[in-house]
C-alpha cells in the first residue's frame, strides 16, 4: 500500500494506491497550517480506507518546488513515518508529476509548461517535451513565462489567480498526491530521494567586516 | 520519552526514562551560520530537515532502543524560529502516528529548565527560575514545572545570549560568540572598566524589578571600544570581554537572588545556553550560598538546545499524568512560558 502526499503549495494532498487504482483520497486547503493539518489528514485517509498504518509498504512525497516551509513539513513527515514503519521513501517533483497527470487527463499534448506561484512576484516553473522535463525547475517573474521564444505554450499550473492579467489561459491545475502515486506506479515521471527542490537560495546577507 | 529540539540552530533528539537520561543525539547548523554572524532563519530551517532522521536513528543507537520502544514522544513547539519549529513538530507528530503513541508539544523554555532532572533528579518546587540563553532571558517562579510557571520577570530588549554574541562580535571572535567570550574573558580584569548594570537604578528597581536590559550595555562597549581605537590605542579586549561578563552576570544573579529572597524561596534553577558560561555559574554559586539559596545548575553540556531536555519535560508531565497535545497542534513563535504543554 503506497502512501502519497504532497504539501508544496497552501493544499494538503495525501493518496493511498493500492498497487491497482488509487483506494483513498483526501485534499485541504491549510494556508499555513501544512504541520497541524498533514498528520490528521494522513490519520483519516487510513481511518476510511480501513488501513493500518502497519499495512504501508512505500511512501512517496513530493519534493517541490513550492513554499519552503510546507515543504519541509511534507518532507520531515514522509521521512519519519518511514523511518518508524521500516518502509522506502520515494520523491517526485511536484511540477513532474502535476506534467504526467495534465497529459493523463488530456489537458495538454506534447509540449507545454507547469508553473506555480512562488509568491515575491515570481513563479516556479518547467517546460516539458513528449514527457520529458526540457528546462526548469525555476522561479522567474511572471511574464518570463510568455516573453521567451516559446512563450505561446500552453501553461499548466495555479497561476492565473495570482497574475489574471498576466495569464488569461492557464490550465487550472494543482498538485495531487493522487497523481503523484499514479505516476510512481506507472513509471512515469523521474523518481528522486525525498529531498527538496528550493530552487531559490535562503535569504541572507553577509555583515561588513568588524574594525577591530 | 522520545525528545525532539529544533526551536533555533540543534537539531536535538533525546530518550529518557523517568529521571534517567539515554540518549542525547544533538546536530547543530552553527558553521553554516557563521560567516552571516547570526543564526539565519532558513539556513536553520534546511538544516533540520536534513538532520532529522539521521538524529532520531543515532539517539536510538545512543541509547540502546528501537523506536518501538518508545513509550512516548515530546516536541518543542514553542518558542523559537517558526520554520525551524515546525520541522519538529512534523517530524515528532508523524513519529507518534506511525508508533500510535502520545505526543506532547511542549514549551521550549520549560523543557530548559527540566532538564535538571536528568541530572540532580526531581526538581525542588517551589522555586526560582533564571533562564538564560540566547533568544531569551527570564526569571520565573516555578510552582509546579508541569502546569504552574508564572513569569516575574524577563529582558526587555536583547536577551543576555544575544548581548554576550554581539559584544563578541564587536571584539572579532568567532560566532557563536559567548564561548569565546567566556575564554578571552578569564585572562582580563572585571573591574577594568565599569560597564553599566542595566535596569538596576531606583526607578528601574521599581518598574522593573525583575527585568533585564542588555542593550544599554551593549552600546556602551561599542562607544567603549570606538573611543580607545579613535584615540589610536590598542583595545584590551581581554578586559573589555571580562567587565563586560561581569556586568551581565552581575545583573542576572543580583535580580534572580532578589526574587528568591522576595518570594521566600530557598530554590533556584539556573538554565539556558548561557547558563554554561563559567562566570555566571562562580557568580551564582558563591552569592548563593551566602543568602542561603540551593543553586542547581546542569552541566554546560546539558545548558544549551538538546532533545534531552524536552524529553525531561515530557517525562516530568506524564508523572504528573498531563494529557498529550491535541493532534491537531502546530508550532507558535511567541508561545508563553506559562503554556507549558499545548
Amino acid at each position: 500500500m503506497l502512501l502519497a502526499l504532497d504539501t508544496s503549495t497552501d493544499l494538503v494532498s495525501v493518496a493511498l494506491h493500492d498497487g491497482t487504482s488509487v483506494v483513498g483520497e483526501k485534499v485541504n486547503a491549510v494556508e499555513r497550517r501544512h504541520a497541524e493539518t498533514l498528520t490528521v489528514l494522513i490519520d483519516q485517509l487510513l481511518s476510511d480506507a480501513r488501513i493500518e498504518p502497519s499495512e504501508l509498504t512505500r511512501i512517496v512525497v513530493g519534493t517541490g518546488p513550492g513554499g519552503f516551509t510546507g515543504l519541509r513539513v511534507g518532507l520531515v513527515t514522509a521521512r519519519t513515518l518511514a523511518l518508524a514503519l521500516h518502509i522506502p521513501c520515494d520523491g517526485i517533483m511536484t511540477l513532474d508529476a502535476m506534467a504526467v497527470a495534465a497529459r493523463e487527463r488530456g489537458d495538454v499534448e506534447s509540449d507545454f509548461l507547469v508553473a506555480l506561484d512562488a509568491r515575491r512576484r515570481e513563479v516556479f516553473w518547467a517546460r516539458y517535451v513528449d514527457g520529458v522535463r526540457v528546462d526548469g525547475p525555476r522561479a522567474d517573474a511572471p511574464q518570463t513565462l510568455r516573453t521567451q521564444s516559446w512563450g505561446g505554450l500552453p501553461i499548466v499550473g495555479n497561476i492565473a489567480h495570482a497574475y489574471p492579467s498576466i495569464f488569461d489561459t492557464v490550465i487550472d491545475a494543482a498538485p495531487s498526491a493522487a497523481g503523484m502515486a499514479l505516476a510512481l506506479v506507472a513509471g512515469s515521471g523521474e523518481v528522486t530521494g525525498p529531498d527538496p527542490v528550493y530552487v531559490r537560495t535562503p535569504d541572507a546577507t553577509e555583515p561588513k567586516p568588524v574594525v577591530r | 520519552m522520545l525528545g525532539i529540539e529544533t526551536s533555533c540552530d540543534e537539531t536535538g533528539v533525546g530518550l529518557v526514562r523517568g529521571t534517567t537520561l539515554l540518549a542525547d543525539a544533538v546536530a547543530s547548523s552553527v558553521t553554516e551560520h557563521e560567516r552571516f554572524g547570526g543564526v539565519v532563519p532558513e539556513i536553520a530551517s534546511r538544516a533540520h530537515l536534513e538532520a532529522m532522521t539521521a538524529t532520531i536513528e543515532r539517539a536510538c543507537h545512543e541509547g540502546g532502543v528501537s523506536l518501538n520502544d518508545v513509550d512516548a514522544i515530546a516536541v518543542t513547539s514553542g518558542p523559537g524560529l517558526i520554520g525551524a519549529l515546525l520541522v519538529g513538530v512534523a517530524a515528532g507528530k508523524a513519529l507518534g502516528w506511525a508508533l500510535d503513541k502520545p505526543v506532547y508539544g511542549v514549551n521550549h523554555l520549560a523543557a530548559h529548565v527540566a532538564v535538571d532532572r536528568l541530572e540532580h533528579g526531581a526538581l525542588p518546587q517551589p522555586a526560582i527560575a533564571m533562564l538564560v540563553s540566547g533568544g531569551h532571558s527570564s526569571i520565573l517562579r516555578v510552582n509546579d514545572l508541569t502546569h504552574d510557571v508564572e513569569p516575574l520577570g524577563a529582558t526587555i530588549d536583547d536577551a543576555a545570549g544575544e548581548a554576550f554574541d554581539k559584544v563578541a562580535r564587536l571584539l572579532g571572535l568567532p560566532f557563536p560568540g559567548g564561548p569565546h567570550l567566556d575564554v578571552l574573558a578569564r585572562a582580563g580584569a572585571a573591574n577594568a572598566i565599569a560597564f553599566p548594570r542595566g535596569l538596576t537604578g531606583a526607578h528601574d528597581m521599581r518598574d522593573h524589578r525583575y527585568d533585564f536590559s542588555f542593550s544599554g550595555l551593549k552600546t556602551s562597549v561599542a562607544r567603549w571600544v570606538e573611543a580607545k581605537q579613535r584615540d589610536g590605542e590598542t583595545v584590551p579586549i581581554a578586559d573589555v570581554a571580562a567587565s563586560f561578563q561581569e556586568a551581565v552576570v552581575d545583573v542576572l544573579v543580583t535580580k534572580a537572588l532578589l526574587a528568591c529572597q522576595e518570594q521566600g524561596i530557598e530554590h533556584l534553577l539556573v538554565a539556558g545556553g548561557v547558563a554554561a558560561n563559567s562566570r555566571l555559574r562562580a557568580m551564582v554559586t558563591e552569592r548563593a550560598s551566602a543568602q542561603g539559596v540551593q543553586v542547581r545548575i546542569p552541566r554546560p553540556g546539558l545548558c544549551t538546545d538538546n532533545g534531552a531536555m524536552v524529553a525531561a519535560l515530557g517525562a516530568a508531565l506524564v508523572d504528573s499524568g498531563i494529557a498529550p497535545t491535541a493532534p491537531d497542534f502546530g508550532a507558535d513563535s511567541a508561545l508563553p512560558v506559562t503554556v507549558v504543554v499545548r
